[in-house]
């Protein structure tokens, strides 16, 4: 938390950016096509991380969010295609973060743990519903068509309808919130949020008010899922209520656990790592699902701590600490009997 | 010299199984008062009805002239009650250092002291500065960067006494802090008790079994018994009330 970023870290994330960015000039459109999901799918991912990873509370229904910047945007582009598309972006994010407040207020105060993460997956599995019922949003066919805008920037206007520039848009938004959310999780907000994780009661005791904590990161989180269904709209092209089904709600846990919970970049390495697996067992018709399986299986028994736990340093216990820990347990356990 | 803290008439059960009947006692500026009892006498429930963990069934409890029985744990901490847990309770993945610097920017937040550097992510300088303060304070700087969880059983407990003391208290509680701890460690810490009243000038409130540290320690003391009190007042006089005698009938030697 205090530690300064050494060169290696910083060299890996930039090295990564710079990979990411050459990608259309010299990748497939294919491959660039999965790098695009996948950089939507890494801030998801990150945003149910800052819930579960750095406070401690665990969403089932994350999908929620991202469905509400999907078809927020969606509609956006079908119906008024002259709004500037950071404005539709803007508008994304405060609608969710509004539905979070709301959501995160009147819930977090009586509920965390299991409890609270049932109860998002209900309410997302209403989204869902209410999505496939509902004409105005195109029922179970969702959104198609959906046209690829131009960034206007006063003078400037961007047009990011070709694959490249929507690509290099995309990268360019998720970096910077990326870059946003870690000078959060690693100031003084970051470091109460992880002080909830480990001991909401401990926390209320140095005078940390913890319930306004945890709403603000389920607002944030929100916030960041629905930028992310945002920015997958134009890029898809189409959305259909699936992206409000468990499914969906799933894919950011699965990616933040295989890529490892307790480092930031780990949602970000597990969304990669499995869109490269898709990617390549693409052709292995039918047995594709238990090859990418079996291979998180694997990563998942090699290092419960997420991939990003096998590059870690561990912190150290030099053996004097231990043997004295042990040596006072004794004392402990006499103390505990005598009355 | 009116009391800083004042139990009145609290009475408490968990289930149908009465846990306090009835307490009063007072605690006044600056004097270290202890809490005892035997086990199951009902001084952690005391404890926790003082520190807003519980809330009374009957009664209430006042702190500096105001009633705060309705105040949860975290106003009441705050208002400047900490306390420090029978079992030591810090923040175990974080390193020692990091414990106290999130209570002393948390301190900041509330009391809305100044604070520089708000938008970087390292801890301004005086943070820095006062955390290493609290740790050399305990002895414990040689510990600054050790995650807790790899601390041993007294650093613990000295590093829960560090971020208790970092809130700046009036009133700081301490839940058996000799718990388990070895014989010199129990001595040391007493000692820390001690100058702690003497060099912050708060009001301790401490919890203890072993009464041999506490009645040379302490100003005043209750004792409490099956969740009654039974005695209250200066060391010298509660040790020889009789009811406290057969309370501890048969352990004259070691313990009262």
């Amino acid at each position: 938390m205090m530690r300064t970023p050494n060169l290696a870290y910083v060299g890996s994330v930039a090295a990564a950016i710079l990979v990411l960015a050459s990608l259309p000039f010299w990748a497939s459109q294919a491959v660039v096509f999965v790098a695009g999901v996948a950089l939507t799918s890494a801030l998801f991912a990150l945003s149910w991380n800052l819930l579960f990873g750095y406070t401690g509370i665990a969403s089932f229904g994350h999908a929620a969010f991202f469905s509400i910047g999907a078809y927020f945007t969606a509609l956006m582009l079908r119906q008024s295609p002259e709004t500037s598309f950071l404005l539709v972006l803007a508008g994304a994010i405060l609608l969710a973060a509004v539905a979070g407040l709301v959501l995160g207020y009147l819930i977090l105060p009586r509920l965390t743990g299991v409890h609270f993460a049932i109860l998002t997956l209900a309410v997302a599995e209403v989204l869902h519903l209410s999505i496939s019922a509902s004409r105005f949003l195109g029922a179970d066919d969702g959104i198609s068509g959906i046209p690829r805008p131009t960034l206007r920037l006063g003078v400037f206007a961007l047009p990011l309808q070709s694959h490249t520039a929507y690509y290099l848009f995309t990268l360019v938004v998720c970096v910077l919130f990326t870059g946003a959310l870690w000078w959060l999780c690693h100031g003084p907000v970051g470091r109460v949020l992880k002080a909830i994780r480990q001991d909401p009661e401990r926390s209320a005791f140095v005078g940390i008010h913890v319930t306004r904590y945890r709403v603000l990161a389920f607002t944030i989180s929100a916030a960041m899922a629905s930028l992310a269904g945002a920015l997958t709209a134009p890029w898809t092209q189409i959305v259909s209520p699936e992206v409000a089904f468990w499914m969906n709600s799933a894919q950011p846990m699965l990616n933040s656990l295989l890529g490892g919970t307790s480092a930031f970049f780990g949602p970000v390495i597990g969304s990669l790592v499995v869109a490269v697996l898709n990617y390549q067992t693409r052709t292995l018709l039918g047995v594709s699902e238990l090859v990418v399986g079996g291979i998180l299986l694997g990563v998942v028994l090699l290092a419960p701590g997420g991939i990003a736990s096998l590059a870690r340093r561990r912190p150290k216990a030099n053996a004097g600490t231990l043997h004295s820990a042990a040596a006072d347990c004794a004392p402990a356990i006499d103390a505990g009997g005598k009355v | 010299m009116s009391p800083i803290i004042d139990v009145v008439g609290v009475g408490m059960s968990y289930g149908k199984t009465p846990v306090l009947k009835n307490v009063t006692l007072s605690v006044n500026p600056g004097e270290i008062f202890a809490l005892l009892g035997p086990n199951g006498a009902g001084k952690t429930t005391m404890f926790r009805v003082m520190t807003g963990e519980v809330s009374t069934h009957t009664g209430k409890v006042h702190y500096q002239g105001r009633d705060i029985t309705a105040l949860s744990a975290m106003a009441r901490a705050r208002a400047g009650i900490g306390r420090t847990f029978q079992v030591a309770r810090v923040f175990q993945e974080y390193s020692a250092l990091e414990n106290l610097v999130v209570t002393i920017e948390s301190r900041k937040r509330f009391r809305g002291e100044p604070r520089t550097g708000k938008l970087l992510c390292r801890p301004d300088a005086g943070v820095a500065a006062e955390a290493m303060e609290r740790l050399a304070e305990m002895g414990l700087k040689h510990r600054a960067a050790t995650h807790a969880r790899f601390l041993s059983h007294g650093d613990r407990k000295r590093l829960e006494f560090a971020v208790a003391l970092s809130m700046r208290p009036t009133v700081l509680m301490l839940d058996e802090p000799m718990a388990g701890t070895a014989a010199e460690d129990r001595q040391a810490m007493s000692a820390l008790i001690d100058k702690t009243r003497r060099e912050h000038g708060v009001t301790i409130v401490i919890t203890e079994h072993d009464t041999d540290v506490i009645f040379g320690l302490a100003d005043r003391v209750a004792v409490l018994n099956y969740g009654e009190l039974i005695a209250q007042g200066m060391p010298q006089d509660v040790r020889v009330h009789p009811k406290v005698r057969e309370v501890y009938l048969g352990q004259e030697g070691g313990h009262a």
